[in-house]
């Protein structure tokens, strides 16, 4: 049976996704082209979040999230990252072709003020990037600020990073995009757990430098 | 056309309740509106003599004796006049009304004797406006929705000449829009629309002049030799026939507003309420000069004490007065006021008249870093100053000292071995599993300053690892990825 055609107008709704296409999502390429290839809009969704399940710092999220931020930064945007565990490290940010002109840290311990902070930038239509690290986000929290990604929606919105512990991987999640991340012999071994508009269940190992 | 006027046309804009409404007061709830505890008259004095000129209860009329009142309703609240905060609420409108025009009257008379109320009004000369506007209706429009944002309640009153806008206002005339039909105008009224003296309108009264046009009648030499000279030049600037200089009110050059409260309150939260009325006030002080600010001063304070400063920066100028008031959120947020405050105070001196032309705030770049500066002076008002920074470089070898906070972001690339992403604040005790190969980094510097390092770095598949050439201990310095 031939497929039925939907009115061009309802095609081109961005909330409306036809079964059988890939959604057309707005992304940022991660500039690793394996994983793009696995995503809906081949990169991290714009004006929504994305969630890491990172079960240790080092095991690539920065190596993973790097060259967004270099994108970003030398188009003039403004990254920011949020509650980093460790010090992100100029002279590689450099290296890796950040702007750091561009690029800011907020340092924050208490949870209510690193929520507070991502949502004041994600609602920032400055800000082209944030990458955030919170621990505890139950839903109401991930509703939140997945508000705040969306509010830019005109202007493209930004990428909104969410780097949770691995407890976070049993929870639910609002997230647009789920990324479980593992450290491999050569690299990073990336498990998409959930993307909406798109396919779960695949695996892309990454090498990294 | 009226677009084509040569003369003024004045608006008059009349505040019947300033006296009560320029006072911290919680305004009555719809449902306690029948209790008396909740309504609060003001009252004039004079020797002796006490009675009201402002209040909100619906059985209580202006010019009563106060103690007739309080004898009928002895749970009234009754206060005393507060001129000050009349003049400053006076002048506050006074900068509102910038958004109409630029040729601004204060009117602030005080009650003509006993039982009187006084007339306070803010009077416009419109007449350069009303083709920005759109004609007068648009004008009028305009007024009452600037008005209805405000806690005062008004009247308002058109004429081509001030005094005439002020009588309009009280006889409730619709708009008079040409001086050919303004004597026709007013002839009908009752003498009392003219607020002249009492005695002056006594003696008019008891010889049988009942409306205006009884006394436009006598000629001036006749008028001035039973009233006085003054009175026929009031009558000709009146009906436009006489100049009528007035000082044009301009918003001081430094911000000071005082605002007493209604009691003292220790929980910041309920401070915001009046202090956004105080905020919006400054908006429109600064809206009227055409300047932005880049600091304001609030202070909390008991009665006439120094109090507590709370100085308010923002990183680049902002006629926005939210953008204050959010500052100060976030700061109390962070960090409550110490003390109960019974009085607030504003003050700003220094602004800054904008470089360029207003259109090019519209330029997306600006407006973006008008939004991020914003967003910065927020978060280190809640965060602290330290906790937002840019990673940064800086000249040196030893890897803890080669970035820095806030260092050089532009500095040219220096040829290193490869660095890991992340970097430990501080290396720690790290123990090989196995043997540990591959080229060493060997990094030996500081000798001359206090924090000399001697270590030779090693890339381990996640971590970056150095052994310390002095006590051979091995740490943990850097994950790659």
């Amino acid at each position: 049976m031939p497929s039925r055609i939907l009115p061009e107008h309802l095609l081109q709704r961005r909330d409306l996704w036809v079964g059988t296409r890939p959604a057309a999502i707005a992304a940022e390429p991660t500039g690793h082209a394996a994983l793009d290839r696995l995503l809906p809009g081949n990169g991290w969704p714009r004006g929504a979040l994305s969630e890491l399940i990172v079960p240790r710092p080092g095991v690539g999220e920065l190596g993973l999230i790097v060259p967004l931020l270099a994108r970003m930064t030398q188009a003039g945007r403004r990254v920011a990252l949020v509650a980093p565990p460790h010090i992100p490290y100029a002279p590689a940010l450099r290296a890796a072709g950040v702007d750091l002109a561009q690029c800011w840290v907020v340092d924050a311990s208490q949870a209510a003020d690193i929520i507070w902070t991502l949502e004041q930038l994600l609602r920032c239509p400055a800000v082209g990037a944030v990458a955030g690290w919170l621990a505890m986000a139950d839903e109401r929290v991930q509703r939140r600020l997945q508000l705040a990604a969306e509010h830019n929606g005109d202007a493209g919105g930004a990428v909104g990073l969410l780097l949770r512990p691995l407890a976070a991987r049993q929870q639910p999640s609002v997230a647009a995009l789920r990324l479980a991340l593992q450290a491999d012999a050569h690299g990073t071994q990336v498990e998409i757990l959930k993307s909406r508009g798109g396919r779960v269940g695949h695996s892309v190992s990454l090498v990294m430098p | 056309m009226s677009d084509l006027r040569s003369g003024p046309l004045w608006l008059c804009i009349e505040l019947p309740a300033l006296p009560l409404e320029a006072l911290a007061l919680p305004r009555a709830a719809p449902g306690e509106a029948d209790r008396d505890g909740a309504h609060c008259v003001v009252y004039a004095q004079h020797g002796a003599r006490r009675w009201v000129v402002a209040g909100n209860h619906p059985k209580i009329g202006t010019g009563e004796a106060l103690g007739s009142v309080q004898a009928r309703y002895p749970d009234l609240r009754v206060l005393p006049r507060d001129r000050a905060a009349e003049a400053a609420a006076l002048q506050a409108i006074g900068c509102l009304a910038y958004t109409l025009s630029d040729r601004i009257v204060l009117i602030d008379d005080a009650p003509r004797g006993w039982f009187d109320r006084p007339f306070q009004a803010v009077a416009v000369d419109i007449a350069p406006s009303l083709k920005l506007f759109g004609g007068l209706d648009a004008l009028l429009e305009r007024a009452s929705a600037l008005m209805a944002t405000q806690v005062y309640r008004h009247r308002l009153g058109v004429a081509p000449t001030l005094e005439a806008a002020a009588v309009a206002v009280r006889a409730a005339l619709t708009p008079v829009t040409t001086l050919d039909t303004l004597e026709a105008r007013l002839s009908p009224l009752p003498l009392g629309v003219l607020r002249w003296p009492l005695p002056a309108q006594e003696l008019l009264a008891g010889t049988g002049h009942a409306s205006l046009g009884d006394v436009l009648r006598h000629d001036a030499k006749s008028l001035a030799a039973r009233l006085g000279r003054e009175f026929p030049l009031a009558l000709a600037r009146l009906l436009g026939r006489a100049p009528d200089p007035r000082p044009w009110f301009t918003p001081p050059s430094r911000y000071r507003r005082r605002w007493d409260l209604d009691a003292e309150i220790d929980d910041w939260q309920a401070l915001l309420f009046p202090l956004r009325r105080l905020f919006d006030e400054f908006e429109a002080y600064l809206r009227a000069r055409q300047v932005m600010a880049a600091q304001l001063t609030v202070t909390l304070a008991r009665r006439r004490t120094e109090g507590e400063h709370f100085v308010l920066r923002t990183t680049s100028p902002t006629h926005d007065a939210d953008v204050f008031l959010r500052l100060l959120r976030e700061r109390w947020n962070a960090h409550p006021p110490t003390a109960a405050a019974s009085e607030l105070r504003l003050r700003a001196d220094q602004f800054i008249t904008p470089p360029s032309p207003q259109t090019q705030l519209f330029d997306d770049g600006q407006q973006q870093g008008e939004a991020w500066n914003a967003l910065v002076d927020r978060l280190r008002a809640r965060l602290g100053d330290e906790a937002l920074w840019q990673p940064g470089l800086h000249a040196d070898h030893r890897p803890e000292r080669s970035w820095m906070p806030n260092g050089d972001t532009q500095a040219p690339t220096t040829p290193l071995p490869p660095r890991p992403l992340w970097l430990l604040r501080r290396p720690q005790r790290w123990t090989p599993r196995g043997p540990v190969s591959g080229p060493a980094e060997r990094i030996s510097s500081g000798w001359w300053d206090d924090a000399p390092i001697d270590r030779d770095y090693y890339r381990e598949p996640t971590s970056w690892v150095y052994q310390d050439r002095r006590d051979g201990h091995w740490y943990l310095h850097g994950l790659w990825r």
